[in-house]
């Protein structure tokens, strides 16, 4: 399977779909996305942390230090009332601009 | 927002951030260690594939760290660092800056809380400040404008009928009465408001209830008080005094509630004790006035607040009022045909600010303060310029420090953050400092006796005005900034320029005269400055010299009165005739008593005025305005006031024999010019009424105005007024009035049956109070413009010093070369002597050219007079020459031998 760049802006509405089903901390968040891309979507890590700590300021979502299934000490993110709030605009904007795309290159 | 104050909060733990960063990467690098063992890779191959996988670890770090690092932030903490430490290794530099600053910053903190006081602040509880106005009342009287905001209560009644601009009309009056009775009764201020008063706050009782309109009726309304909160504290020691009885003035009010901490009405320079209905105040006047007060426009004496109702611009409810006020004027013109028509009184209304100091017509200590601020920021300027001149010289001082760190590609632009770190850090040092120096200076003018001035500063941190207290000290951190900016600007520009290689080649020595004429430019405008302040200074106190010595007409130094408070039922003539003969026996057998008289009132309490008809003179109203005083045989023995001709009052004057007066001097020359007016007669009231003669003429009185030019006044018995029946007692004391007032009070108090009450000042306290704007101009343009001279003479020393040092090698060569040491000396007191001169003849230019605006606050003062500006500006060279002297001499015992063995 060839990996391929998600757009600009659209990791964080990932992450916040991932938290909004179950905090992670960040390399679950990675596998996560992996997984439900069937491979398709990898995230850099150079890119993964700079993002939840950019959306922790924004106040979308927390972060807390928390045992691991495996008892070890990781750091969970878990999404806020105001983090489902963007994830909701999101969507709807992706959603939006997804049928926008699929217009133009079906113009049936 | 959110995000850079999240950002801020990161930037402060960053530390612990940065770690716990650190530790869930390496979480994350285990994790994919682990899930590559469980591919089935060797524990080796693991690691590697975890390590690529993550790629380069540090730069992850990095990026995500980004988050929480403010570089400018970083920065500035470490220009801080630099700056803490430059200042502590020169601790005089910086004490010097933090004083002068503290000093002029100080000075402005002290006149914007009187300012602010004044005329500014919003009062506690108010809502709605926007649309809440003060009404003032104008009218044209004898080719004048009259601007009032004392009016009838019918008048009131008439603004609510006939205006449809307001949502919300209040009358209000402050009142002086005896609170309480015996022994414990005292003299309070006393709030009588309508029940309306209270809809225009957000204030809630904190204790039972206020009053509401069926409690404020007229002609009489409930007899209800509400305490104030620090009152019911105080007197009551906070306990549920609802049901209790309170005798305030006539009134035996029952106490309903309690007002919440701070709430003072409008009023809140003197804060009422209570809450009183107002219809309850004026219904109970022991006088005709409780009977007509809401029918007739004869009393006025209380003010009215308005809310505009939404919608309603300024000038429409302008407007509309004053059409009010027109008709109203008319409908008085209906019951006294005598007051001027309306066609020519022109009445109109003005809705204007809550506070009278901001009003259309502020009081000369509103307008005299505004001046005061005014020199308070000159003082900052001057205050500035001297502590510029100090950066400049310490920049100088480093210049080739500087230039090396530029030539080491130390960005301008971070030195000038650098310099600005420093002047901003000293400035708000400077700040704090000011409000210390603020706090002592309201207790320092309560000393002096400034009452009115330092009631306004200390009123400020009392905690019955819990409110807005954040006002001064933030317009304090703001001058503090904006100084610091300034001195931190001027010479960070200056030294910005300049060629580095000459400045690094040039030495030791190098560049002497860099900066000099900016320095010297800097002093000029200093010393210009402070010539102007000290000119006013002067202006001011021989004003109040003159004030003082104004001849008042009456000894003010032995004179006591005594306010005679009735309370209880309603007096008839012959109960008052007898208490009067009571009080004036028990004073007169008073050792210490010289003379006594009983007077309607007394100067500078009020005066009385009527109508006056005189054969032979068109219109008296024209010529000015003529007030008179009912008053007892004694009077002129017991005020010191000289009979210039004919006799004074005398006890023979009783009702039923013919109606006699005492006129002043310029009363007789206006209404007799060139004849002798003794013997000539005039009509109170109506032409119609028996005839007044005139038996004698006194000498001219202040009697409410000290600026005012006329004195046109009366005397006439008071056994034959049927007005006044005579309030006020005035006792001639053998001895100091202050020393024995109190005992005066109680020898009378025990006189006197019933619940009345009498209150004892002495005279020269009424005269000194109304002596007040002058006092405060002249104290604080006094020390203000000592300040000045003070902080200017530093900056002129310093700068005489710099250079003295800076030259030093200079003056050895001199003598080397056979210069006397009397040449050096002239040289260097020459030279600052040329600055004092050039500041002072501009300080003369700038104040002459600003003597036109000072003068109506002055005092039988010419703003121009020459004596003032000569001797300032001698006052100012000598200390110019004293300032220089030491300096000079350091340079005059330079060291020939020294200098020449340097190079």
């Amino acid at each position: 399977m060839t990996r391929r760049d998600i757009f600009p802006g659209m990791l964080d509405m990932l992450i916040l779909k991932t938290l909004s089903i179950q905090s992670m901390h960040g390399y679950g968040i990675a596998q996560h996305l992996l997984r439900l891309s069937r491979d398709v979507i990898q995230v850099e890590e150079g890119s993964l942390y700079p993002a939840l700590q950019r959306m922790r300021q924004k106040g979308w979502i927390k972060a807390e230090w928390r045992q691991t299934p495996n008892n070890q000490r990781a750091r969970y993110y878990l999404i806020t009332a105001s983090g489902r709030h963007m994830l909701g605009e999101q969507e709807d904007g992706f959603k939006e601009l997804l049928a926008a795309v699929r217009r133009i290159m079906n113009p049936i | 927002v959110r995000e850079w104050i999240a950002r801020l909060i990161d930037w402060l733990q960053r530390d612990r951030l940065d770690h716990e960063l650190r530790q869930e990467l390496r979480f994350h690098h285990d994790q994919l260690e682990r899930a590559a063992q469980a591919d089935g890779a060797p524990a080796d191959d693991a690691r590697s594939i975890a390590r690529r996988r993550l790629g380069n670890l540090t730069r992850v770090h990095e990026s995500a760290r980004e988050r929480w690092s403010i570089p400018w932030l970083d920065q500035f903490q470490q220009d801080l660092r630099y700056a803490l430490r430059g200042l502590r290794r020169s601790p005089g530099f910086a004490a010097t800056v933090v004083i002068t600053l503290g000093l002029g910053i100080g000075a402005n903190a002290v006149m914007f809380t009187v300012v602010d006081r004044l005329m500014l602040r919003p009062h506690a509880y108010l809502r709605d400040a926007g649309r809440t106005h003060r009404i003032y009342w104008q009218w044209q009287e004898r080719g004048t404008t009259t601007t009032s905001m004392s009016t009838e209560y019918r008048r009131y009644l008439d603004l609510g009928k006939w205006t449809t601009s307001f949502s919300q009309l209040a009358g209000f009056s402050e009142r002086d009465l005896a609170v309480g009775s015996g022994e414990s009764a005292r003299e309070r201020r006393v709030s009588v408001i309508s029940a309306s008063y209270f809809d225009f706050f957000a204030a809630r009782p904190v204790l039972g209830r206020f009053f509401g309109t069926s409690e404020d009726t007229t002609p009489r309304g409930a007899d209800v008080a509400v305490l104030a909160h620090d009152f019911w504290q105080t007197e009551f020691g906070g306990r549920d005094v609802r049901g209790e009885r309170l005798q305030v003035g006539d009134v035996r009010a029952t106490i309903i509630g309690v007002a919440p901490p701070g709430f003072a009405g409008v009023n809140d320079a003197s804060p009422p004790v209570l809450f009183l209905p107002i219809t309850t105040f004026a219904g109970s006047r022991p006088s005709t006035d409780a009977l007509t007060y809401f029918t007739r426009y004869q009393w006025g004496w209380m003010h009215v607040l308005v809310r505009r109702k939404p919608g309603v611009t300024l000038a429409q409810a302008q407007a509309d009022a004053s059409q009010a006020f027109r008709r109203s004027w008319g409908a008085a013109r209906a019951q006294e045909p005598a007051i001027a028509s309306t066609a020519l009184a022109n009445p109109r209304v003005l809705v204007s600010t809550l506070r009278p100091g901001a009003g259309p017509d502020p009081s000369l200590e509103a307008r005299t303060a505004i001046w005061v601020a005014v020199v308070a920021s000159i003082v900052l300027v001057i205050a500035c310029s001297n502590v510029a001149n100090l950066f400049l010289a310490r920049v100088l001082r480093r210049k080739r420090e500087t230039a090396l760190r530029l030539a080491l590609g130390v960005s301008r632009h971070r030195l000038l953050t650098q310099w600005l770190t420093e002047s901003l850090t000293l400035a708000l040092v400077g700040g704090v400092a000011a409000l210390v120096i603020a706090r002592w200076a309201g207790a320092a003018l309560r000393v002096s006796g400034l009452e009115g001035v330092s009631r306004l500063l200390i009123t400020s941190d009392t905690r019955s005005a819990p409110f807005m207290d954040w006002r001064v000290p933030s317009v304090t951190a703001a001058l503090a900034i904006a100084a610091g900016l300034v001195v931190g600007l001027v010479p960070a520009f200056w030294s910005g320029r300049g060629d580095l290689a000459r400045t690094l080649r040039g030495g030791v020595r190098g560049g002497v005269s860099e900066g000099v004429r900016m320095r010297a430019a800097l002093l000029v405008v200093q010393t210009t400055l402070s010539v102007v302040l000290l000119i006013g200074a002067a202006l001011f106190v021989r004003s109040l010299q003159s004030v003082k010595a104004m001849p008042l007409g009456y000894d003010v130094d032995r004179v006591l009165l005594v306010n005679r408070v009735i309370r209880g039922p309603v007096f008839n003539d012959s109960t008052h005739h007898e208490m009067r003969r009571i009080l004036m026996a028990t004073a007169q057998s008073l050792p210490v008593v010289e003379s006594a008289a009983w007077a309607s009132s007394a100067p500078f309490v009020s005066t009385s005025y009527t109508d006056l008809f005189v054969p032979g003179v068109d219109s008296v109203a024209r010529l000015g305005v003529f007030t008179y005083q009912a008053t007892t045989a004694d009077y002129f023995r017991t005020m010191g006031t000289r009979i210039i001709r004919g006799r004074a009052l005398s006890a023979d004057d009783r009702a039923g024999t013919p109606n006699v007066a005492v006129v002043s001097a310029s009363m007789a020359r206006v209404l007799w010019p060139r004849q002798d007016a003794l013997g000539k007669c005039f009509h109170m009231r109506s032409d119609t009424l028996p005839c007044t003669t005139v038996v004698g003429i006194a000498e001219d009185m202040v009697q409410r105005d000290i600026g005012g030019a006329q004195r046109y006044h009366y005397y006439i018995s008071v056994d034959q007024s049927t007005r006044t029946r005579g309030n006020w007692m005035l006792l001639r004391l053998r001895t100091d009035p202050a020393r024995e007032a109190q005992n005066i009070r109680q020898s009378l108090q025990r006189a006197l049956p019933g619940t009345s009450y009498v209150t004892v000042q002495p005279l020269r306290e009424v005269v000194q109070s109304a002596q007040q704007s002058w006092r405060m101009g002249a104290t604080m343009f006094l020390a203000f413009g000592l300040l000045a001279l003070f902080v200017a003479a530093v900056g002129l020393y310093g700068v005489v010093a710099y250079s003295v040092t800076e030259r030093k090698h200079e003056w050895g060569v001199c003598l080397a070369l056979g210069a006397q040491r009397i040449d050096i000396l002239g040289l260097v007191a020459g030279q600052s002597v040329r600055l004092a001169l050039a500041g002072c003849a501009l300080g003369v230019l700038v104040a002459l050219s600003a003597s036109r605006w000072i003068q109506p606050l002055l005092f039988q003062q010419s703003p121009t007079d020459p004596r003032v500006y000569i001797t300032i500006s001698a006052v100012l060279i000598v200390i110019a020459l004293v300032a220089a002297s030491f300096p000079a001499f350091r340079a005059a015992r330079a060291d020939p031998n020294g200098a020449l063995k340097a190079d």
